[in-house]
């Protein structure tokens, strides 16, 4: 029997943490429509006999009916496969859940609550569960005698790794079930957590920290229910977080061939973010660099997080007795732990030392 | 702390010059481009270098470039002051790849580098151990910069910046306005949320209209999925309504098939009736008409006798049916009453009733008189006499018993009981006479009730016997039965008269119906004897031969009619149709198992419009719901770009709302610590300046005042009033901003050792004017070492003129310049 094990496309997301522009986003969107079309076009030609989607396979708060019709005729074209989906916290199957409003093809099986669907001519069942709503403290459900004469796949959105508000599930509870295969979903980076159990993660990546390789995996069990596993990459495109410190000895086109260097081979295609950390130079401006670079990359954005090259200890040191030092005393310890104050520190003394400097 | 001497070994544009200073006044002459400037810069580099102040990094200022000597030698120079009657030489190299700074004891030689505190941003140490003060406070504080094309008013100007700014901030340099003016003019860039030109406002205004697209497309998402629900069921609908239309139009195509198949076996059976209707003709034989037709005649009326006498005898069998039956009933009356006549039994009837009655009376009257205490009395009254007759009795004997024994005994008590027995039985034979008297009484009594009573009974015993002869005489069990018979005379009666009445109908019916009868079967037989007369006439033997000639005959004009009717069936029936379409539609219907059928689906067709008008409808407003549900996916953006798009423009919004927040803290700490400030030394530096103008100005004017409109009163003592500021005359003005000046280094800086620098800051005093302000600077150089800086002669000449002591260095001159 040969399966696909998928999760967490979340076709129609919203890139609400990225800072992408509007081309991009709309561009990586059009790209998860396309690698999930791709998938379906493997079990197309691959003969695959069941593909399992572990949850959040689109955003149920950005889709449009349009939408999950396109998700259901693309079901619909592979009708020879059986299509198995456990919805997560992002497509949750409540009232208004397209689930019920949508018809999908007679090939896709949706949970609802935790039950155990039977394939007789693959001698295999496929048990799952689908969220009602968003959250789940604790598990809703709890795992039956399994029939250990068939494969029996477990199919589930859940949190494994923490006792999170996602469905929490120990580990040695769900070893000790005896499913021969736990295709799971929630966490977007692939990873295997015992011989069979498996977060496929998303198949592309979705944010910053997203990083590294993104796919599925594809399996297949023989007639001793043996159990052969591959994770296959599907991404087209990465998410890159460089980290640049500024520092006196350096000049724009320094930074400029710096960023260059670090990602000249990806640069065209990935999604870049640029952290620049240190002293903020006078003679550098990162605004320049970065517009002097837009062109060459596909997508970047950046973040300046550098200070202004302000020794305030020793402006302190050397105005103790006039407003410049009673300033910096006063605001001080809360620029420690406020944003705001930091902020009005740096300003204020900008300000009241403006005028001194160039005079 | 004075400087002594300055080495350029090479720094600007001079390289290789010495200058020597000495403690109170040095003035330094030289035009424009002679390099004043440079000097002044050497002595502002040496102590500090060219460095941004307070950056982390070292960044050097654009001085350090400016001042690159020429010659591109060693950029470097020496600077030897005294302080504390030590004196110090510092070297420096302000050379980027070659910095370096020594400072020795120049008596000793020693190298005292290491005592400076060590700069970590520069990665030098600190020349200005010796100098209180940093650069940005050198520069603002101990320079006096040029004064230049600046009017009285705006001296007075400056003046109150600085009171204000001094005293405000503590410092000099830091202008408090200037510092709140850059930070409003922050704000102002980013605005407010209602100015709608101002990145705020822009911003506010963008999230507020993305919200109210974000409702309008969430609006939207969930009005599509209602619509969607709709189109479900009108797809549902529709495809019922289709399934419901292939029916019937399957019925209509059925039943079209077995028209057809009815058709095309009525024509075959047409055509086959037709193609025998030919043959008979083909085999027919000819008779004579006439004679037939009076064959048929009378066969006809032979077959019609016939069915009448049928009918007829029908008719009898009910007549003697209904006779007999009437008969019976009569019968069986008659035996139900005994043969008795009806009148007696009405008269039976009367008696009878009037014995019952009779009965009842009897009955009642007895048991009205019925006493049988009567009966009891007289018999207490009889048993009450044998008691006292037998009691007596005994008595009496029991007496004379006594009394016969009393006497041969003589015993008295004998006596007694003789005499008590004798009045006893006396007693008792008493009783007896009374009740015996008592007993007659009651016995007449009793006997003349019984006698009443016995006459009642008897007669009711004659009533019964009467009743008794009547059940025997109707034969009935019992006085209910004979009442129920005797009660049904009437109806008996009326049921005799009809049963009679009917026998004697129908036996006259029968009467008549037998001479029809008898009649009929008479015609018959003439009949049949014509009949026979026809045959021979025909020359047939038999009835069968004749019919069979005449049927012959009448087969012909009767196939011919056939075949003419056939031939119109047969067109009427393929009007307008194919044969072959007819055939291979029948075939079909065979093929497929349906009956022929007579019965137009007229109402399929009716059906099927129907559900075509429907369909119509229905597939209208499911393209209207598929049509409004992509329009308004169409007319929003999606949620995604929207939601997207809002939380830019929040991270944007919050960022200038930090930063208007900062901005506003800053201004309001710097406000708040300037105020601060001004409580504690806005009166101590008004006082230092107030005795030092008092003293400039010998007591003419003994206090200044500046107001928070930055008003500068002076007092003056003549006339014992406050003056305002700019009615003073120039002099007093200039003399008032040097004083100002001088009191901001002594208070903020506090240490009157450091030199001065005055940069060419006279230039616009004429001599009066400049010469006020000499005296002054000549006052202050006695304790503190000043260099004025001038491109002009006159102040030389007025110091000349005035005869006050300074150092005078000529920068136009090659030569080493020492002190005077």
């Amino acid at each position: 029997m040969k399966f696909i094990h998928v999760s967490d496309l979340h076709l129609c997301s919203g890139f609400v943490s990225t800072s992408l522009s509007p081309e991009i986003a709309d561009a990586h969107r059009a790209q998860l429509w396309k690698t999930f079309q791709d998938i379906i076009g493997l079990c197309r030609d691959e003969s695959v006999d069941v593909l399992l989607v572990s949850g959040d396979l689109f955003e149920s708060a950005y889709s449009r009916i349009s939408d999950i019709k396109s998700i259901s005729d693309i079901f619909a074209s592979i009708p020879d496969t059986r299509i198995f989906i456990s919805p997560g916290n992002h497509d949750c199957i409540n009232n208004s859940s397209y689930y019920n409003i949508v018809q999908f093809p007679p090939n896709t099986h949706v949970f609802r609550k935790y039950e155990e669907v039977h394939i007789p001519e693959l001698n295999c069942s496929v048990h799952g569960f689908g969220w009602d709503k968003n959250r789940f403290k604790e598990m809703p459900f709890a795992f039956g005698e399994i029939d250990s004469s068939r494969i029996n796949i477990l199919c589930l959105h859940c949190d494994i790794f923490t006792q999170s508000d996602y469905l929490p599930i120990n580990r040695n509870d769900l070893a000790m079930v005896g499913f021969d295969y736990c295709a799971l979903g929630h966490i977007h980076k692939a990873q295997q957590l015992g011989q069979n159990i498996f977060y496929s993660g998303s198949p592309e990546p979705l944010n910053f920290g997203e990083e590294g390789q993104h796919g599925f995996v594809r399996g297949t069990f023989d007639e001793n229910k043996k159990a052969s596993l591959t994770f296959s990459s599907a991404n087209h495109r990465e998410f890159v977080t460089l980290h640049i410190k500024i520092d006196a000895e350096m000049d724009m086109d320094f930074i400029k061939n710096e960023i260059l260097k670090s990602c000249q081979e990806t640069m065209s295609k990935d999604i870049f973010r640029i952290i620049f950390t240190g002293i903020a130079h006078p003679h550098i401006s990162i605004e320049n660099v970065m517009l002097e670079l837009k062109d060459d990359f596909y997508s970047l954005d950046y973040y300046d997080r550098t200070v202004p090259d302000y020794d305030i200890k020793k402006i302190y040191q050397d105005n103790k007795d006039n407003i410049v030092g009673k300033f910096i005393y006063s605001l001080t310890q809360d620029a420690t732990k406020d944003p705001i104050a930091y902020k009005a520190l740096l300003s204020g003394l900008e300000a009241l030392l403006y005028g001194q400097e160039d005079n | 702390m004075f400087i002594k001497d300055i080495y350029l070994v090479a720094f600007g544009k001079f390289h290789d010059k010495r200058i020597s200073l000495s403690s109170g006044l040095n003035l330094v002459y030289g035009g424009n481009e002679s390099g004043k400037t440079t000097m002044h810069k050497f002595i502002e580099g040496m102590f500090f270098g060219f460095f941004k102040p307070y950056s982390k990094n070292k960044i050097y200022t654009p001085e350090q470039l400016k001042y690159t000597p020429w010659s591109g030698s060693d950029y470097k120079g020496t600077m030897v002051y005294e302080k504390n009657n030590r004196q110090y030489r510092l070297e420096r190299s302000f050379a980027k790849n070659n910095e370096y700074v020594r400072l020795y004891d120049d008596y000793t030689g020693t190298d005292l580098t290491d005592t400076l505190d060590y700069d970590s941003s520069y990665k030098l140490p600190k020349a200005n151990k010796h100098i209180p003060v940093n650069n940005v406070l050198f520069k603002n504080t101990v320079s006096i910069g040029q004064l230049s094309n600046i009017t009285d008013q705006d001296l007075v100007r400056e003046i109150g910046d600085l009171f204000v700014d001094t005293s405000g901030t503590h410092s000099s340099g830091v202008s408090l306005k200037d510092a709140i003016d850059r930070l409003e003019k922050l704000k102002s860039k980013i605005g407010t949320k209602n100015q709608t030109r101002s990145p705020l406002g822009i911003a506010t205004a963008a999230l507020k209209t993305l919200e109210i697209e974000k409702s309008k497309s969430e609006e939207i998402s969930a009005l599509n999925k209602k619509r969607y629900i709709e189109l479900r069921k009108t797809e549902g609908a529709i495809a019922r309504l289709n399934t419901q239309k292939s029916q019937i139009q399957e019925q209509r195509e059925h039943s079209k098939l077995g028209m057809a198949r009815t058709k095309y076996e009525r024509w075959q059976n047409l055509l086959d009736e037709s193609q025998n209707l030919e043959q008979g003709l083909a085999n027919s034989t000819m008779i004579d008409e006439t004679l037939a037709s009076e064959f048929d005649k009378t066969n006809a009326a032979i077959d019609f006798t016939n069915r009448t006498l049928v009918n007829m005898s029908v008719q009898k069998e009910h007549l003697e049916r209904q006779v007999n039956s009437a008969s019976a009933q009569l019968n069986e009356i008659n035996q139900n009453v005994k043969n008795i006549p009806i009148e007696e039994m009405v008269e039976d009837k009367t008696v009878l009733e009037s014995t019952i009655k009779k009965l009842e009376n009897i009955t009642a009257e007895r048991e009205s008189i019925e006493d049988s205490s009567i009966e009891k009395k007289y018999e207490s009254v009889r048993k009450l006499q044998r008691l006292f007759s037998v009691f007596g009795t005994i008595s009496a004997m029991i007496a004379v018993i006594s009394i016969i024994l009393h006497f041969p005994t003589d015993q008295r008590n004998l006596l007694y009981v003789a005499i008590g027995f004798a009045l006893l039985g006396t007693v008792l034979l008493a009783m007896w006479a009374i009740t015996n008297r008592k007993r007659k009484q009651v016995e007449e009594e009793f006997e003349r009730y019984d006698t009443i009573y016995s006459r009642y009974a008897n007669m009711a015993i004659v009533c019964e016997i009467d009743i008794e002869q009547f059940k025997k005489k109707y034969g009935c069990k019992n006085l209910t039965e004979l009442e129920d018979l005797l009660s049904n005379t009437q109806m008996i009666t009326s049921k005799i008269y009809e049963l009679e009445k009917q026998e004697t109908v129908y036996s006259s019916s029968l009467a008549e119906l037998n001479e029809r009868i008898a009649q009929l079967n008479q015609d018959l037989e003439n009949l049949k004897t014509n009949a026979d007369s026809y045959l021979e006439k025909a020359g047939v033997k038999t009835l069968e031969e004749f019919t069979t000639s005449t049927l012959a005959m009448r087969e012909q004009a009767v196939f011919r009619a056939r075949l003419e009717a056939n031939k119109e069936q047969l067109n009427a029936l393929l009007s307008g149709i194919d044969i072959e379409v007819m055939e291979s539609e029948a075939k079909q219907a065979i093929s497929l198992g349906i009956s022929p059928s007579s019965i137009e689906s007229s109402g399929a067709d009716e059906a099927i419009d129907r559900s075509n008008d429907e369909l119509l409808q229905l597939t209208s407003e499911a393209a209207a719901l598929r049509a409004a549900i992509n329009e308004a996916e169409s007319s929003v953006r999606p949620l995604n770009e929207i939601v997207e798009e809002i939380v830019q423009v929040k991270t944007k919004l919050n960022d200038y709302e930090t930063e208007l927040k900062a901005y506003s803290l800053a201004i309001e700490k710097i406000n708040s610590l300037s105020q601060d400030i001004s409580e504690s030394f806005a009166e101590a530096f008004n006082s230092y300046v107030s005795a030092m103008i008092s003293e400039i100005t010998k007591g003419k004017y003994t206090r200044v005042l500046v107001n928070d409109r930055i008003q500068i009163k002076v007092e003056d003592k003549e006339l014992d009033q406050f003056v305002d500021v700019s009615s003073l005359s120039g002099g007093t003005i200039d003399q008032l901003y040097f004083c100002v000046r001088f009191a901001i280094m002594d208070l903020i800086i506090k240490d009157k050792q450091i030199p001065v620098f005055l940069d060419d800051c006279m230039l616009q005093y004429d001599d009066a004017r400049l010469g006020n302000i000499l005296n002054l600077i000549c006052e202050k150089a006695k304790d503190r070492q000043i260099i004025l800086f001038s491109c002009r002669n006159a102040e030389r000449l007025l110091l000349d003129s005035k005869g006050y002591p300074y150092n005078f260095v000529n920068l136009s001159s090659p030569q080493l310049v020492t002190a005077q």
